[in-house]
């Protein structure tokens, strides 16, 4: 196969699948059965089925998906600029919020993940998981740890915690829109941040700014580990 | 509608070469730093600056966040080549992540209504 048509292929079959798993996610109502988680799902099963030289094929033919995650990392800018009013108007909680989440995430997952045996490759996938897959992509292609991993990683931390974080935030008292806001948005990036949204407006535009200042504390993080290690 | 699409296209193409602009300078200056990050910084910096309107990229901007997800396809389906490691080490792994999680949020939600409180005084 040329590889002019190994990429259209790629490419067709990638939308055809992403578009057929958010018409499903319409039709199903179900918040939990996101189209990427359904996709990804879909996908891994019908190539788990396949020789592994139909992987490969796939892998190689979306690579320019792959490079577009690059221009779509830089555009996470957009929704931080236009929210930038909840970081000038309350900088001490924001700061505060997100940083103690994002030390204390990595802190915990490190701990326990040590405690429990996990291999290097899954504990940093597992450190990267709160921070938006744009990103995390980028940073786990940097700290060279494998990118399906962090993907799940990723989707297990934004699902679970938009799904249960708003029911814990409310049995431990935090009942500020803007607190519940950064956590959800700190834990849980752009699925927490949506969850956030639908509680409240102030909730939503502090999830934006805390997922953009927890991916950039993160990245810092990664990089001085990378240059350490 | 179609000058609208006009612009998003021409805004992508743009935001694409200045992407390629970033890895240029990141692989050239032996940056340490992921080309995308180095991009989302320098354009934050430049809307924030008003070096750039937001005008300028916000018609391509939204629509590259608007089919996001697919993006993410090919690196989830990847996750094929680790299912010998999770297999293994699926358990642990959920339970390292759902613990890091609700520790993080739980630190978060406190620390920052904490301090909304303490600002509103």
């Amino acid at each position: 196969m040329t590889v002019a048509l190994q990429i259209a292929a790629a490419v067709v079959f990638t939308a055809a699948l992403y578009a057929g798993c958010t018409w499903l996610r319409g039709r199903l109502g179900l918040s939990l059965a996101h189209p990427v988680l359904l996709s990804v799902v879909a996908g891994c099963i019908l190539f788990s089925l396949l020789p592994p030289a139909w992987l490969d094929g796939y892998i190689a033919g979306s690579a320019p998906i792959r490079w577009m995650l690059g221009p779509a990392t830089a555009v996470l800018a957009l929704p931080f600029f236009r929210k930038r009013a909840v970081l000038a108007g309350h900088p001490v909680p924001v700061l505060a919020g997100v940083v103690a989440g994002v030390v204390s995430t990595v802190a915990a997952a490190w701990t326990v993940g040590s405690l429990l045996g996990l291999p290097r490759e899954m504990l940093g996938s597992a450190a990267l998981k709160s921070v938006t897959l744009p990103v995390a992509l980028g940073l786990s292609e940097l700290a060279k740890l494998d990118d399906g991993m962090t993907t799940l990683c990723v989707f297990v931390a934004g699902l679970t915690g938009s799904a249960v974080g708003p029911s814990l935030l409310t049995l431990i008292g935090v009942r500020a829109p803007l607190a519940r806001g950064l956590a959800l948005g700190t834990l849980s990036h752009a699925i927490g941040t949506a969850r956030a949204l639908e509680e409240d407006p102030l909730a939503g535009a502090a999830g934006v700014v805390a997922l953009t200042l927890a991916a950039l504390l993160m990245a810092l993080a990664t990089i001085v580990w990378v240059a350490a290690s | 509608m179609s000058t609208r699409w006009a612009v998003a296209a021409v805004q992508i193409a743009g935001l694409c070469l200045f992407f390629a602009g970033c890895q240029w300078a990141a692989a050239r200056l032996h940056l340490p730093v992921p080309p995308g990050l180095l991009a989302l910084v320098l354009l934050l910096g430049a809307l924030l600056l008003r070096v750039l309107p937001e005008g300028a990229v916000a018609e391509g901007g939204d629509l590259i966040l608007k089919v996001l997800g697919a993006l993410f396809v090919p690196p989830g389906i990847a996750l094929v080549r680790q299912f010998g490691l999770l297999r293994a080490h699926g358990v642990a792994l959920v339970i390292t992540l759902l613990t890091a999680l609700f520790v993080g949020q739980i630190i978060a939600g406190k620390v920052a209504s904490h301090w909304t409180r303490e600002s509103a005084r």
